[in-house]
């Protein structure tokens, strides 16, 4: 067991008329100074660790972060062409303010990689995050309506399925992606892009920071060349919106929140498309056919779900995945009341993860349905006496609701060893 | 009250008369059963009077209707048959610190303030379940799990609380299970839908103790449905809370009949009242009859 407070972490508004703030004053000579320091904290940082230069930029709040990011924009486009005049005009900027962006556009094409600086930002702002340097700021309800007022969304924090407060969502994932979006000639189908995306989604969902995952996911639909894991981790981002840890959250928040979140159905339906996506997508993908079947159930389609978990309960390599799959299965022979074929599956679920607890519950509930209080006891005391004792226990379901965050490890691990040599350096 | 028809097993002559029967059981020794030998709903009932437990009512003093049939009951006395008592207690990452130290005293206080007799089991958990002891009149094994308790993880406040009534289910005695929880579920597996049900077929009696301002739902629907009580109280209250719940069941008593004239299958509404008076009654609203499935 973790003794990690799990927090939870949604996005959402008051019901408020939003009213723009107005705009701060523009001092070119201070954003070009903010520029600067990001600059020299992007060459500074080793991805991975949490340095210095990580820790400078951690501090900046949201507005230092705005500040630099229509020169980040003018970056972006020089990059790939440094001699491009026509830039200042669009952007409504002097060329003295370019200058520096244009020399540093050349640098970096000397060097043979123009996405380089923004390869680099876009991990330095992962890092913050991931770090925790980064963490979302906590804010009381005054501070939050106030910065609803101001047109922006706010992050809604629980814990235990019960309110928690609210915080401001950095806009470090914002620049982040904003800094990939950038990527020469086409970031869509880019390989360290897509491993990007990846491995902060597993980031998101193992964190429990639904809100943020959900964002991020919309953008890499948007932006990314279809993806079968987008699709797999946008369905589990709906799935967990459907499940208590988060409906018991909703449904005991304060009065007036707007949640970014549908009701449960509507939430069952986009997972369902989402799941089926990343079937299309890559058929091989079994964790995507598990869970789709699993929401099918949930949506009252039992009977298409069980010979989807028969097969994948075969199919798999990953122990976990035919897990979930047998322990589905059980699942959709009790809807559709095939007991005596939901118990084998739950024995079947229990014999994989010896120490699990959820098919032993599945098993008593079944007899005690049934009326057979014997038998009902029986499996649970049999659970309580000899797994309970365990020292050790393991149900894959107190991970199922963190999707591909279970590998976020492996999948950082992928994403270092991907950097380009001119990235890393 | 019973959720369901039990078959009660013969174990006490039953050629015994219904009022005789009561007496007996008022004093039978432990390890006796309530038995008939016929099918009988059992209604667990705590009358009040201003706050008050009423003492001294007999039989005669109750109209029971079952799906609106007047039922002829017998009363069967608990101030001295034993009880079971499972105590469920939220272990998650959220009772740490100040709450966990309150929790530990109330436990400990339950425990001294049970009679020798008295049968209990202690059910940790947060999302996985761990259990002290089975249900044992040894103290000192039912202490450990509250001392050595490191509070961690979600809360699975469904499975837990099912888990607690299977505990509490026996052959022997009346099944008080209450459960302690700061929080809301976040990570069962089983269904509320459908623990709640087995609920309405059980005979245990469910007090939900919940901190104030966690609205927890299902606690709510699960004490209503067993005729217990969902109490919102503050971790400081947790000690007078823990032995307040003890001694009001031990107030309750216990109406026994066969049901006559109504269909058996279904869920079967019930309506207990006492004559003559604008007394207070804390039952069951009902009992499902029959296999669901």
């Amino acid at each position: 067991m973790s003794c990690v407070r799990r927090l939870v972490l949604l996005t959402g508004t008051f019901a408020l008329a939003a009213t723009p703030l107005p705009a701060g004053p523009d001092d070119a000579r201070e954003k070009l100074s903010a520029l600067g320091r990001w600059l020299a904290a992007v060459e500074e940082h080793v991805p991975g660790q949490r340095d210095a230069a990580l820790e400078r930029i951690a501090r900046w709040k949201n507005r230092d972060l705005d500040a630099i990011a229509s020169y980040l924009s003018i970056l972006a486009e020089l990059l790939p062409e440094p001699a491009n005049t026509r830039i200042g005009a669009r952007y409504g900027v002097a060329e003295a303010e370019i200058a520096p962006l244009r020399e540093i556009a050349r640098s970096d094409a000397a060097r043979g990689d123009v996405n380089r600086m923004m390869k680099r930002g876009a991990l330095l702002h992962a890092d913050i995050m991931m770090s925790g340097a980064g963490a979302a700021e906590r804010i009381g309800e005054r501070a939050a309506r106030r910065e609803v007022r101001g047109g922006g969304r706010i992050a809604v924090l629980g814990l235990d399925g019960q309110h928690e407060g609210f915080a401001l969502i950095p806009h470090h994932w914002q620049i982040a992606r904003r800094l990939l979006d950038a990527v020469h000639p086409d970031p869509s189908s880019d390989a360290f892009v897509r491993l990007w995306y990846a491995a902060t989604t597993a980031f998101m969902l193992r964190r429990g920071l639904w809100g943020d995952a959900e964002r991020q996911l919309r953008h890499a639909r948007e932006r990314l060349t279809p993806d079968a894991g987008v699709h797999l981790d946008s369905g589990c981002v709906y799935e967990a919106y459907a499940m208590p840890r988060v409906q018991s959250m909703i449904a005991a928040g304060p009065p007036g929140v707007r949640y970014d979140v549908q009701p449960l159905e509507a939430n069952l339906r986009l997972a369902e498309m989402h799941f089926t996506q990343a079937t299309v997508l890559d058929p091989t993908l079994v964790e995507a056919r598990v869970r789709l079947a699993r929401v099918r159930t949930l949506i009252g389609r039992a009977a298409e779900a069980v010979p989807e978990l028969e097969r994948a309960s075969v199919a798999s390599s990953d122990a976990l995945v035919r897990y979930y799959a047998v322990l589905f299965l059980g699942q959709a022979h009790e809807a559709l009341g095939h007991d005596e074929e939901a118990r084998a599956a739950y024995q079947r679920a229990a014999a994989l993860y010896p120490t699990s607890q959820s098919p032993h519950l599945s098993l008593s509930l079944l007899a005690r349905e049934a009326d057979d209080r014997g038998a009902a006891q029986f499996a649970l005391r049999h659970f309580l006496d000899t797994v309970s004792a365990q020292p050790v226990r393991f149900d894959p379901w107190w991970v199922y609701h963190l999707g591909r965050g279970r590998t976020l490890p492996q999948l950082l691990a992928r994403l270092w060893t991907a950097l380009p040599p001119t990235v890393r350096q | 009250m019973t959720t369901t028809r039990v078959v009660i097993r013969v174990l006490l002559a039953i050629l015994l008369t219904v009022t005789a029967l009561s007496a007996v059981l008022a004093s039978a020794p432990r390890g006796q059963r309530f038995s008939s030998g016929v099918e009988a709903v059992r209604v667990d009932v705590l009358v009040s009077e201003g706050g008050r437990p009423v003492r001294g009512l007999t039989a005669a003093d109750f109209e029971v209707r079952d799906n609106g049939v007047l039922q002829e009951v017998t009363l069967v006395g608990f101030e001295r048959a034993l009880l079971n008592v499972v105590l469920v207690v939220d272990l998650s990452a959220s009772v740490a610190g100040e709450r966990l130290e309150h929790l530990q005293h109330a436990g400990r206080g339950l425990l001294a303030r049970l009679r020798p007799e008295d049968r209990a089991a202690i059910l940790g958990f947060s999302h996985v379940l761990v259990r002290g002891s089975p249900l044992t009149r040894d103290r000192t094994r039912l202490l450990w799990l509250l001392n050595e308790a490191r509070p961690a993880g979600d809360t699975a406040l469904v499975d837990a609380t099912y888990a607690g009534m299977m505990l509490g289910e026996s052959e022997e005695g009346r099944a008080l299970v209450m459960v302690f929880s700061d929080g809301l579920d976040v990570a069962s597996w089983l269904p509320a839908p459908r623990v709640l049900e087995v609920a309405r077929r059980s005979e245990v009696v469910v007090y939900g103790i919940s901190m104030k301002g966690s609205r927890p739902t299902f606690l709510e629907q699960m004490s209503a449905q067993t005729g217990g009580r969902l109490l919102d109280v503050d971790s400081r209250r947790l000690s007078d809370t823990f032995l307040a719940v003890l001694d009001e069941f031990r107030e309750r008593c216990l109406l026994s009949y066969s049901p006559r004239a109504v269909p058996g299958g279904g869920w079967h509404a019930l309506d207990v009242r006492v004559k003559g008076r604008q007394a207070t009654v804390r039952a069951r609203p009902g009992y499902l009859a029959g296999n669901p499935r």
